[in-house]
């Protein structure tokens, strides 16, 4: 239904939480393949399987490898508040309009039950009106439209799959966020994020009012992963440790960014199970 | 002089890959030849299944969008209900309808979507090899069925028309299966072109005429 709708040129969405989510990732890469725009929400419980409906971190892998077959990408925004679900909800259809690019907004089910109060900026966030003269209307005056992701002539899907490597990486240079707090005198890094960055932000300034040198990363965009924000602090006596709620997803990201460079710890911990503020100060003075 | 046989607009003039005898290709005519009739090819939007149709958007000039197996009916009540101003009509095989998307199919049809299905029922997977479909005639040969169907090991032939005349709101979903129409596939094996539709009589009226030349 969303590849439909948004083949008609309106802004699409779907939501569901992991199990619904990996039943539509057959429709999320047919999207993807056909250059389609469409916000995807995932606010992830536990599992495998049916799991639990407790908050989690494990489908990461899942948004930002691909989830469905086929080697594409969805851009991956990651709110860790009430107020940033609302804004991220602006730029999300923006950027999968202005990208013609499948959104996925990936929260978890601590974000998901939270009430905080939200305050909306209506001058802030205006509604652009993208072009879209791809979309199925009937071919009134012009020639017809075809939404599609299939090509069977040698060599055609080589030459889309290349054309939207492209797009990726345009999307890479331009669209990695991320939030910084306190990093610029850390000697340890803290990286989070969603709900569990905000525990580690609360860490962070405990462990700042003990005289400890501890900074947090908390990356805005999990695709494109905001590299930028480690390549100027990959000190060799620069210490990081991420925390997830899951075994270790987004670790790989900040290994394959830090290159051996600094050193990289982990703690996590899933199945419904959270870092508390404690566990992640006990683990920090083990650094 | 009066012009009584051309190419519909609606069709592009261009050899389709089909096997030589295959149904797909005169179900494709007729349908263009339909909708230059209701003068709705500026309006159409077609929805090609995965099957041996699957690039029946080459054959059409009219715009169309593709599904995933199964979930034409999904892509098509996206597009309605965007764009309720458009005529928008589903093609999808046995497999397409009646094995994998036969959920899409009972609950569009149970909701009433204002859509048209051309049911292309040839009560096998044609574009895989033959393999036996829900809708597989009682013993009927196929690639996974080598000694026939089977009522004890495979069940009976899905009756999907039958089944969706019977829901509520059948007045709204209409099942139609003209006779008439099997005359241009008489000789191909079981091929039949039932098709549902919501609440535009004129396409049926069309339809009918179509089928009466
Ligand atoms: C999810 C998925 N499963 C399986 C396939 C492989 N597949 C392609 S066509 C087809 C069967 C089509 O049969 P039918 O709908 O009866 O169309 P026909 O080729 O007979 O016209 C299958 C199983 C696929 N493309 N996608
Ligand atoms: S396999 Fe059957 S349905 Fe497919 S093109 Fe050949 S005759 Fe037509
Ligand atoms: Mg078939």
């Amino acid at each position: 239904m969303v590849f439909g709708a948004s083949a008609t040129g309106a802004r699409a969405l779907t939501s569901s939480s992991s199990p619904g989510i990996s039943l539509k990732q057959e429709g999320i890469s047919y999207i993807a393949g056909a250059d389609l725009p469409a916000v995807i929400v995932n606010i992830q419980r536990a599992g495998p399987g049916l799991g639990n409906i407790w908050p989690a971190q494990s489908d990461y892998f899942q948004a930002t490898r691909g989830g469905g077959h086929g080697g594409y990408r969805l851009i991956v925004l990651a709110p860790a508040s009430v107020q940033e679900c609302y804004d991220f909800m602006f730029d999300a259809f923006d950027l999968a309009d202005k990208y013609r690019n499948p959104v996925m907004i990936l929260g978890d089910g601590l974000l998901g039950q939270m009430m905080e109060p939200l305050e909306k900026e209506n001058t802030k966030h205006k509604v652009k009106n993208y072009p879209k003269p791809w979309a199925l209307t009937g071919c009134k005056g012009r020639e017809p439209n075809i939404a599609k992701s299939f090509y069977m002539i040698e060599g055609d899907l080589e030459e889309s799959n290349l054309r939207q490597q492209k797009k990726y990486k345009l999307i890479q240079q331009k669209e990695e966020r991320w939030e910084e707090c306190l990093v610029d005198d850390a000697k340890i890094i803290l990286v989070a994020y969603g709900s569990m960055a905000r525990i580690a932000k609360g860490a962070v300034h405990k462990l700042r009012e003990k005289g400890k040198k501890v900074g947090l990363i908390r990356p805005i965009t999990l695709w494109p992963f905001p590299k930028k924000a480690f390549t100027k602090r990959r000190a060799p006596n620069t210490k990081y440790l991420v925390v997830e709620m899951s075994y270790g997803q987004m670790l790989e990201d900040v290994l394959l960014t830090i290159n051996g460079k600094s050193k990289v710890e982990f703690y996590g911990r899933s199945g419904g199970g959270v870092p508390t503020e404690e566990e992640i100060i006990k683990k920090v003075s083990t650094l | 002089m009066n012009k009584i046989f051309g190419l519909p607009e609606s069709l592009r003039e261009v050899s389709t890959h089909y096997c030589a005898g295959c149904g797909h290709g005169i179900t494709h005519r007729l349908i263009a030849e339909v909708v230059d009739e209701l003068g709705i090819r500026e309006k159409v939007i077609g929805i090609a299944p995965v099957g041996c149709a699957v690039i029946a958007y080459d054959y059409w000039r009219f715009d169309c969008s593709e599904a995933a197996h199964g979930r034409a009916l999904a892509v098509a009540t996206g597009i309605k209900r965007m764009r309720p101003q458009n005529i928008v009509f589903t093609y999808q095989g046995d497999g397409d309808l009646a094995a994998i998307g036969g959920n899409e199919t009972i609950h569009a049809a149970n909701r009433g979507e204002n859509l048209t299905v051309v049911f292309i029922n040839n009560a096998i997977y044609g574009m895989t090899g033959g393999q036996m479909a829900p809708t597989t005639l009682i013993g009927q040969k196929s690639a996974t069925t080598p000694e026939g169907r089977s009522v004890e090991l495979h069940g009976y032939p899905l009756k999907i028309s039958e089944m969706l005349a019977l829901f509520q709101g059948g007045d709204k979903a209409g099942v139609s299966e003209p006779d008439r129409w099997r005359r241009f596939f008489s000789g191909r094996g079981p091929f039949s072109l039932p098709y549902l539709l919501g609440d535009e009589p004129a396409r049926i009226a069309a339809l009918d005429k179509r089928s009466n030349v």
